[in-house]
């Protein structure tokens, strides 16, 4: 079981120091990952998923950022341990990471086939003409044609560069592949295709995959597991199934319930009232108990335990029972059953929950 | 999301024309210490030049041959020069003609090149092809370079010191004042105000004038420091301020075959001109900061 | 890439026509007889009439204004010395060398100090390191270059002993004036090397460069410095005039025979046609190391490059703010 374990996480904490205050970024979070394995990062803007991703990577920008404490046990090491040399051996070449924006992801000065060169040449002994071929190879693995190697990423458009950001970050064959919002930046269009890509190479490379995404459907698309953060922690994580069809947390369920399903029932839409709390402020206890219609009193004392409500689904939240049910509320029953409906229906027909709708929901909270 | 972004947009809108816009940038201002400190010397100095006949302990011009060339001493706290002046009272009254030049070059400066870059910017199309081009004859010359001909070419004195180095900081000021024209006219509270049938000139004076001064007190700081250099450069040169009356450049430019012998004389005054400029400069530096963070010029 | 620089070659000519008016204008309304100044006080009346006739300076404004213009371009002609009567180009080129050499000199110095410390400022922000050079920096920036000169005399000369104070003899007179010189220049480019740094380290694709487990100091040279490099080209192009400037004064401070002294000496002579020709040389050369620049600037950028070829390959989008470069580097 534990060989099987490629990343595991314990207790993290990262927080920034700014004028106003100490941001609470990552809080006590813990995950794991198995090898080959793929995770769905889930949260709204500001939840710490690509604090996590940069934390994994060593590269939380210090100043302002502080790893205050955990571990990051990859492959037999703690990465918050590793000398700088070291961690160097381990970025780009056992893990990877994709970015959200590719359009100022490149360096603007340099060829594209010499930036995807630069990582082989890191990591491998190569020559610089054995480099240079295998980057045009990569290229080609994204789909992009050899010839273009010499082009600088102007003249790329955004879907071609998140293609050569991808080159970049596969040309070493990575472990892991950390995608932080892949496709945010791109056109509707284009963000199938690139996660397509992402998942059909993930699956030849036999790699593991972090997927960061504010996006449920992106998720569906291409992850096993699932993982819910909000203000920094994680509310809820379990299998694809476990999360889309027996959904758990109130913020999970919220979530869930502010998208619109194509099989519109007369119900209407049901956003989360509120806005994610202030990192600067968090509430006393459960981060997300002042925008939570099932909060009393005691959601305000402490911080809630993760309970593992099925096996292997874990939730945050203290109306929760090993059983997985709430202890007592009705109302979540109808909205549980409605719910699973839709999410049935588009599993069968891949036709995707409505992102930009989903995304809008979010931003107005 | 459209929502929140009109917002936005709104919001930012009251705050450059609104009173909090100030505000804010007054108290983020007041956290800047050496901007702070700076500013104080500046008025500091501005008091001093203004009361200079007051504080200076000998008047400027008064002779002693026996006093010549003294070193610092408690009778003159920074010595004597050449005729046995007093410097700290010549550095006292010549602050007055480095501040006056400074600020009145720059006065003029963003006068003509407010007015030409507001033109520019406003009408565009010819009017501004004709005017930019002109701003790019101006650069094409270095501005010490544009000042040393000006100077020349006129009787040395006050005011046409003050042309010649406010003539050479014109292109800036119309480059600048241009762009933020170009910026302001393109957002929608301008075609608000021309929809309801506001002309022309009240358009540039209420609306676009009051949102280009904060690039326009950044530059003019930062412009003043310059032009207070170059009144000492000219004058060094002997195209400036002529003796007898005092003035930083024109102090230093006497002591040189005194140089080796009685550095004290040159460097006094020096001092007061490097004080003055490291002062506008960080002052400057601050209010960049302060009324924009995001203003980079 | 031709095309560019054909380009910027042909927008620097009508600048230039404009310069050459605008200076003949400003020296023509000089008061003072060139006829005058040339044969001196005591001469009569009558030889004055005479040489105002003779070398056409009684002719109108208008067609002495396209005579000069005319004689140098056709024949690169800048006029004659009131005070000599040598041609002015002559003495131009006699002078020059010791003002290029300067100017080269003083670039190579503030090039050598200003990057180097900018960027060692920028990659250990808030550093001890960091906060020296830079409060160094705005020290520098805030002396007058000719003040510094004589601070450096005083030093170097009088106290220590080591360096000759004046005048241009051998190498040891050309330490102090490039680097009193260039060093003013060292702080600005410093500090726009600096900003511009820390701006180009916080960018996607430092990060980008990191994740590929790239080594920091790679990262720096490789990838941030040639971004950062862009605005530093044009402000190193700016400071090349503020230099030029500064040369007169410094030239005027260590008694070097360079085209600056020509100028103020000639002012003081009032000898017009020498200072006409002398500022227009200068601008020249300024425009001249501007449109070096661009092209500089367009090897450092692909992007702007890429504006200009044509090539049958697809281009997408070239962003906007190559454009705004473009705006702001003609700016300067």
């Amino acid at each position: 079981m534990n060989e099987n374990k490629l990343l595991e996480i314990k207790n993290l904490t990262i927080q920034y120091k700014t004028d106003n205050g100490l941001v609470h970024a990552v809080n006590d979070l813990s995950l794991s990952l198995k090898k080959g394995e793929s995770l769905g990062l889930v949260g709204e803007t500001g939840a710490g998923k690509t604090t996590t991703a940069l934390g994994i990577m060593n590269l939380v920008p210090d100043p302002p950022g502080i790893i205050i404490g955990g571990e990051i046990q990859f492959e037999g090491s703690d990465l918050l341990k590793l000398s700088k040399q070291n961690m160097r051996k381990v970025r780009g070449e056992k893990i990877s990471m994709v970015f959200q924006d590719p359009m100022t992801s490149l360096n603007p000065v340099m060829t594209v086939g010499k930036q995807i060169a630069e990582s082989v040449r890191i990591h491998e002994t190569l020559s610089r003409k054995e480099a240079e071929q295998r980057a045009v190879d990569v290229l080609e693995m994204v789909g992009i044609p050899g010839e273009r190697f010499n082009e600088y990423p102007h003249q790329f458009s955004g879907g071609m560069r998140q293609r050569v950001v991808i080159a970049i970050a596969l040309a070493c064959r990575p472990d892991l592949l950390i995608a932080d919002e892949p496709t945010t930046a791109l056109d509707v269009t284009i963000q199938a295709q690139v996660l397509d890509l992402i998942a059909n190479l993930k699956k030849e490379q036999q790699s593991s995959l972090i997927m960061i995404t504010h996006d449920l459907g992106v998720v569906a698309e291409v992850c096993e597991k699932v993982a819910i953060m909000y203000a920094g922690r994680l509310i809820e994580y379990g299998t694809l199934d476990d999360i889309y069809n027996h959904t758990r947390h109130p913020y999970s369920i919220g979530l869930f319930s502010s998208i619109p399903s194509i099989d519109g029932d007369e119900e209407r839409l049901r956003p989360i009232p509120g806005l994610m709390p202030d990192p600067i402020n968090l509430p006393k206890g459960c981060s997300f108990w002042p925008r939570c219609n099932r909060a009393t009193e005691n959601c305000k004392r402490a911080v809630p335990a993760l309970i593992e409500s099925d096996p292997d689904h874990w939730v945050r939240c203290i109306h929760i029972d090993k059983a997985g049910f709430f202890e007592k509320n009705a109302v979540s029953k109808k909205t549980d059953t409605s719910r699973n409906e839709s999410i049935t229906h588009t599993k069968d027909t891949d036709v995707e929950i409505d992102s930009s709708k989903l995304e809008e929901s979010l931003a107005s909270g | 999301m459209s929502i929140t972004n009109s917002k936005n947009r709104k919001a930012t809108k009251h705050q450059v024309s609104g009173t909090g816009y100030w505000a804010n940038a007054w108290f983020r201002l007041k956290k800047n210490k050496g901007a702070m400190l700076s500013l104080a010397v500046i008025i500091l100095m501005v008091v001093i030049a203004i009361l200079a006949d007051v504080v200076s302990p000998y008047p400027y011009d008064l002779q002693n041959a026996d006093h010549a060339f003294q070193i610092p001493s408690t009778q003159h706290l920074l010595g004597t020069d050449n005729f046995g002046r007093d410097i700290l009272s010549r550095i006292i009254h010549g602050s007055r003609i480095s501040l006056l030049v400074g600020f009145s070059s720059i006065i003029f400066a963003i006068i003509l090149g407010g007015l030409l870059g507001a033109l520019s910017g406003y009408y565009a199309g010819k009017v501004d092809n004709i005017i930019m081009r002109s701003m790019d004859i101006l650069m094409a010359i270095p501005g010490m370079l544009l000042a040393i001909t000006l100077a020349a070419a006129f009787e040395p004195g006050l005011n046409n010191v003050i042309i010649a180095i406010g003539v050479a900081e014109v292109p800036i000021y119309a480059r600048v004042i241009r762009s933020s024209v170009l910026t302001i006219k393109g957002q929608e509270f301008i075609e608000a105000a021309e929809s309801i049938g506001a002309s022309d000139t009240r358009i540039i004076l209420r609306h676009i004038l009051p949102n280009c001064m904060a690039p326009i007190i950044v530059q003019a700081t930062l412009g003043m420091a310059g032009a207070i250099l170059s009144v000492a450069a000219l004058s060094f040169l002997g195209l400036g301020i002529q003796p007898p009356t005092p003035e930083w450049g024109s102090m230093l430019a006497n002591v040189r075959q005194h140089l080796l012998t009685y550095p004290h004389m040159a460097l006094f005054p020096g001092l007061a001109i490097m004080i003055t400029i490291f002062a506008l400069n960080i002052l400057g530096d601050g209010l960049r900061d302060a009324l924009d963070p995001r203003l980079k010029n | 890439m031709l095309k560019y620089i054909g380009k910027r070659f042909l927008l620097m000519i009508p600048v230039l026509l404009g310069v050459i008016i605008f200076v003949f204008t400003i020296m023509y309304l000089t008061p003072g007889n060139p006829a005058r100044i040339m044969l001196g006080p005591n001469a009569s009346e009558e030889a004055v009439q005479q040489l105002l006739e003779e070398k056409g300076f009684d002719r109108p404004y208008f067609v002495q204004l396209t005579d000069y213009i005319k004689n140098i371009v056709l024949r690169g002609d800048f006029g004659e010395s009131f005070q000599t009567g040598e041609p002015v180009l002559k003495e131009i080129l006699e002078r020059f060398p010791t003002t290029l050499r300067l100017a080269t000199l003083s670039v190579t110095v503030s090039l050598v100090f200003g990057l180097t410390f900018g960027i060692i400022s920028a990659t250990r922000q808030y550093s001890i390191l960091d906060k020296v050079t830079t409060s160094f920096a705005l020290l520098g920036v805030s002396m007058p270059s000719f003040w510094a000169g004589l601070m450096a005399t005083i030093l170097f000369s009088s106290i220590l002993g080591w360096l000759p104070a004046s005048g241009s003899y051998g190498w040891k007179y050309w330490i102090l004036p490039p680097l009193v010189l260039g060093l003013h220049s060292a702080a600005s480019i410093m500090r726009m090397t600096r900003s511009s740094m820390l701006e180009v380290i916080r960018q996607d694709y430092i990060r980008t460069a990191r994740a590929k487990g790239q080594t920091e100091s790679k990262v720096i040279i490789v990838h941030a410095l040639r971004n950062a490099l862009i605005p530093v080209v044009t402000v190193v192009g700016m400071q090349f005039g503020i230099l030029l400037g500064g040369s007169i004064l410094i030239e005027s401070v260590f008694a070097l025979p360079g085209l600056g002294r020509l100028i103020i000496g000639s002012i003081g002579k009032r000898d017009r046609m020498v200072v006409q020709g002398g500022v227009l040389f200068l601008a020249l050369a300024f425009s001249l190391v501007n449109l070096l620049v661009d092209i500089l600037y367009s090897f450092i950028d692909p992007r702007i490059k890429s504006q200009y070829q044509v090539t049958g390959k697809r281009r997408k989008e070239v962003p906007n703010n190559v454009d705004n470069k473009l705006e702001k580097q003609e700016s300067n």
